[in-house]
């Protein structure tokens, strides 16, 4: 998953449930969809989150081994 | 009359006699200049040669005197020494050997470095182009020091704790004395320059003349024709040495030479940890606005939405309430009736529609009341 990408892909369904133009059931859709989106994005963003935290540790370890 | 002639060995056997009953040259003090040392041999003695114009005299010091020499059995030192004239049948020759030196008068030390310092410098030996730049990272690099010394400790102790990933390889050599010379150009011959990126000549501190051996000819050249780039940590900050001057760099003590290798892996540590500070940071950033722009667009979407419904729930009740205002049943409570002829069952809607006598239906909101028409009028 692309985090940029689905980040812009989540704005555009949210332009779209901003634009009186669509019916209303179409806007509830597409909410349901930006819902799903929004889940999914910031579930990747704990794990990359939780990446950089181990990433941390390992440079941490790396760099106390060496001073050692 | 020409008599019997002497063999060598007669001639030699009476010299030697004569030359070791003598009670004068079994303790005699001599001084000179030192004009040539030569390299140890394998019984442990060095030889030098002892002038004094264009006189010479052939000395030999044995192992077991290193201890008494007082001074650097270095070429162009003065020293008066204390020995006994020796007579080697074999050869002929007469040899002082020696068993006490030191310097000849206070300034002979100073005399002789100047002197061995102009003729080097002329040379080149110690010129800044030469001078090559000591490796930045080295991994491997070979230490030449007396095992153990408080030098070598403090260089190594230094050096683990500023960059332990260095291997360090110690040559093992005698620092000071009659066996340096030879024992540190020995250690210097012996580094496996293909395996090391540098050599560390580490000495602590002493006095003057401890630290004079390392003025000596053969050791500054053995610095200069190395094939690694050597860094010299040679007694302390005031004291400099002609190895300092061959050598590509000095430090001023053991310890700051551990300092100049160990240092830039320090700086580098401290950039590498850095980095990673200002790389987690950004990322951390990054994700934090991602999160928020995420949060800040269903937030959007569902307030838009919410207004969408609610207005959608406005106009549905708007028109229930017009259905509800339209309803006929409604005006009935209002107070209007809903009249028919009994008969046909149709609405009265004007005074055609009825005639005098008939009967007609009056619905009301709660029931129905029937009626005979007695009259019409407009």
């Amino acid at each position: 998953m692309k985090i940029q990408a689905t980040l812009s892909q989540l704005e555009s369904l949210v332009a779209q449930i901003e634009d009186q133009d669509i019916d209303l059931d179409e806007a509830v859709k597409n909410y349901g969809e930006s819902i799903k989106l929004a889940q999914k994005l910031l579930d990747e963003l704990t794990k990359a989150k939780t990446k950089i935290t181990k990433l941390n540790h390992q440079a941490d370890a790396m760099i106390s081994s060496e001073i050692q | 009359m020409a008599g019997q002639p002497l063999t060598v060995s007669q001639i030699n056997l009476y010299l030697k006699t004569l030359v070791e009953t003598d009670v004068l040259l079994d303790d005699v003090w001599i001084a000179g200049e030192i004009t040539s040392v030569k390299s140890f041999q394998m019984g442990g003695q060095l030889y030098l040669t002892l002038s004094e114009g264009d006189a010479q005299l052939s000395c030999v010091v044995y192992e077991s005197f290193f201890g008494n020499i007082k001074c650097p059995l270095v070429n162009g030192v003065k020293i008066r020494a204390r020995g006994k004239i020796r007579f080697y049948q074999k050869r002929g020759t007469v040899t002082f050997q020696i068993a006490y030196a030191e310097p000849a008068g206070t300034g002979a030390l100073a005399e002789s470095f100047e002197k061995l310092k102009a003729k080097l410098t002329a040379e080149g030996l110690f010129d800044l182009a030469r001078k090559r730049p000591l490796p930045e990272f080295p991994t491997r690099i070979c230490v030449i020091s007396s095992p153990e010394s408080a030098g070598l400790v403090d260089f190594k102790t230094v050096l683990k704790s500023l960059a332990p990933s260095v291997q360090v390889i110690v040559i093992h050599a005698v620092m000071q004395g009659v066996q340096c010379r030879a024992s540190v150009v020995g250690a210097l011959k012996s580094v496996p320059h293909a395996e090391v990126e540098m050599v560390v000549i580490v000495r602590g501190g002493g006095s003057a003349e401890d630290l004079a051996w390392f003025n000596d000819e053969a050791i500054v050249r053995a610095i200069s024709a190395a094939r690694v780039p050597v860094l010299t940590a040679i007694g302390h900050e005031v004291d400099t040495t002609l190895s300092d001057y061959a050598a590509d760099h000095r430090a001023a003590t053991p310890t700051d030479a551990a300092k100049i290798i160990g240092f830039p892996f320090q700086a580098a540590i401290q950039k590498i940890t850095s980095l990673i500070e200002k790389a987690s940071l950004a990322l951390n950033f990054q994700l934090s606005s991602m999160e928020s722009q995420v949060s800040e667009l269903i937030s959007h979407a569902q307030l838009h939405l919410h207004h969408r419904v609610s207005s959608a729930d406005e106009a549905i009740k708007f028109l229930l309430h017009r259905a509800h205002q339209a309803n006929p049943a409604f005006r009935l409570l209002q107070g209007y009736s809903i009249c028919r002829n009994t008969k046909s069952g149709k609405i009265i809607k004007s005074i055609q529609d009825v005639r005098p006598n008939d009967t007609i239906t009056a619905t009301v909101a709660n029931g129905s009341i029937s009626a005979v028409v007695t009259q019409t009028q407009l």
